[in-house]
């Protein structure tokens, strides 16, 4: 698969998850709780794509959300970017060898993520409802995102044609040169 | 300088995206969500694959409804006939109050209300994240939607538009946290403000704690502002606590309508030449 391929079906696959959790709400109430798939997709994105691209997609996903959100500018945008570096950083020190392993990753940066937006509604945007909402939304989330995240896995894997690999094989953790 | 940018390019390249992201942040920091051309641009790139899978979406559901389960509709067929008909003689006696309530609207000499159009949309899309709750719908700019305008559905109020794109828009629900609409209690007159609490219900703010309100209670639209007509309803009052040394009530109120299962809504707009 060519770099160009591979980038579009990058491409493509953000663009896909973001119409399906905007159709979420079918599923879990057109209020209710709701899986992040795109944290799931951005750690994947950490873990196996080019540098540059990479954090493209990131920051073009976080832009994408927050389009079609209520959410301020930017936030999202810096915590994708954020998570893509961290994975990035941290990907030689840790295993992405079996699925628990990555559902542990998931979880962490779901953690990460309530963390963040905890500090920034409470100090930054001054929101009334934060500690005990986001509590019980945290708890939920974190769940149906963790809970979701192999089939996503799955899902991208197929796309990208890494089928016959462990999860993350050597080759894709080490593909991260920017071919621009 | 072309050397330099082609032996830099993936630092230049980060730092560019960085400084867009830290742009959008600071942009964004001290005021309300407002669109830049990017997220127009994304909405623009959105909204037709969002219209078409809602469309795939309500065939689905339709098809289920049409030919799986029809086991009721005999029963339902019944009670929609019998309740169609105890609306029309409502809606006849209604009709008799409204001429007449015009009549001495004239005689008093009051200025007339603000007529308002109902501009009938489907929800495309809810707000992909868990904090926030809101939706698009398939009608915008081009359809005669603004920005601040109400949105109904049958049973009561639904929300506000917030962003408003050529052939989308973006509702508010009142029960988000930054929805605030105008609100009188239908029993004693009082008045108050219905605010979102980031779940399913919503709070009435600021009634001071003289004035009687009961569990049951109901709260409509108060009128002021514009944006949505007097006397549609909000919700009705489910519990009233207070502190012994506040001013004010603490009120929770629950939204006339079931907002977890809407599909289609009516966008409230005054009508053109209409005083604002």
């Amino acid at each position: 698969m060519t770099a160009v391929s591979r980038l579009l079906i990058y491409v493509l696959a953000g663009f896909v998850l973001v119409l399906l959790q905007m159709h979420a709400g079918y599923l879990f109430g057109q209020t209710g709780i709701r899986p992040d798939f795109i944290l799931s997709f951005v750690v994947m994105l950490g873990i196996s794509a080019p540098l540059c691209r990479g954090a493209a997609i990131c920051w073009g996903c976080g832009l994408a959300l927050e389009s079609v959100s209520c959410m301020q500018g930017g936030v999202l945008q810096i915590f994708f970017l954020g998570v893509f570096f961290l994975i990035r950083l941290t990907k030689k020190f840790l295993q992405f060898t079996t699925t628990v392993h990555v559902m542990v990753i998931v979880w962490c940066t779901q953690l990460l993520k309530y963390g963040y937006l905890l500090f920034l509604f409470s100090y930054v945007y001054n929101y009334e409802f934060v500690f005990r909402e986001m509590t019980r939304i945290w708890i939920f989330e974190t769940i149906l995102t963790v809970g979701c995240s192999p089939v996503i896995f799955a899902f991208l894997r197929r796309l990208t044609g890494d089928r016959k690999d462990p999860l993350f094989d050597q080759r894709l953790m080490h593909h991260g040169r920017c071919t621009q | 300088m072309l050397q330099f940018l082609s032996r830099n390019k993936r630092p230049l390249f980060l730092l560019l995206v960085l400084a867009a992201t830290l742009t959008f942040f600071a942009r964004d920091i001290h005021s309300t969500h407002t669109p830049t051309i990017f997220n127009r641009l994304f909405v623009a790139l959105l909204t037709p694959p969002l219209r078409i899978t809602a469309a795939l979406r309500d065939g689905a559901t339709f098809m289920w409804r049409r030919y799986i389960s029809l086991v009721h509709t005999q029963r339902e067929n019944e009670l929609l006939r019998t309740q169609r008909d105890a609306l029309l003689v409502e809606n006849q006696l209604l009709q008799d109050q409204v001429r007449e309530n015009q009549r001495l609207r004239e005689l008093l000499d009051f200025r007339q209300r603000i007529p308002f159009r109902m501009i009938a949309a489907e929800i495309i899309g809810s707000d992909p994240t868990s904090w926030f709750k809101s939706f698009m719908i398939d009608k915008g700019a081009v359809d005669g939607v603004m920005h601040g305008a109400g949105v109904i559905a049958p049973e009561g109020v639904v929300g506000r538009i917030i962003t408003v794109a050529s052939t989308s828009a973006h509702v508010l629900l009142l029960i988000d946290v930054n929805s605030n609409i105008d609100a009188v209690v239908q029993r004693t007159r009082a008045r108050g403000i219905v605010v979102g609490t980031g779940h399913d219900r919503c709070r009435l703010a600021y009634v001071l704690k003289t004035e009687p309100i009961e569990p049951g209670d109901r709260l409509l639209t108060s009128g002021l502002g514009g944006f949505f007509p007097g006397g549609i309803l909000i919700g009705s009052v489910v519990s009233v606590s207070h502190d012994a040394g506040g001013f004010f009530h603490h009120i929770e109120v629950e939204p006339a309508v079931n907002l977890s299962k809407l599909r289609n809504v009516f966008v409230v707009v005054p009508e053109q030449g209409a005083p604002r």
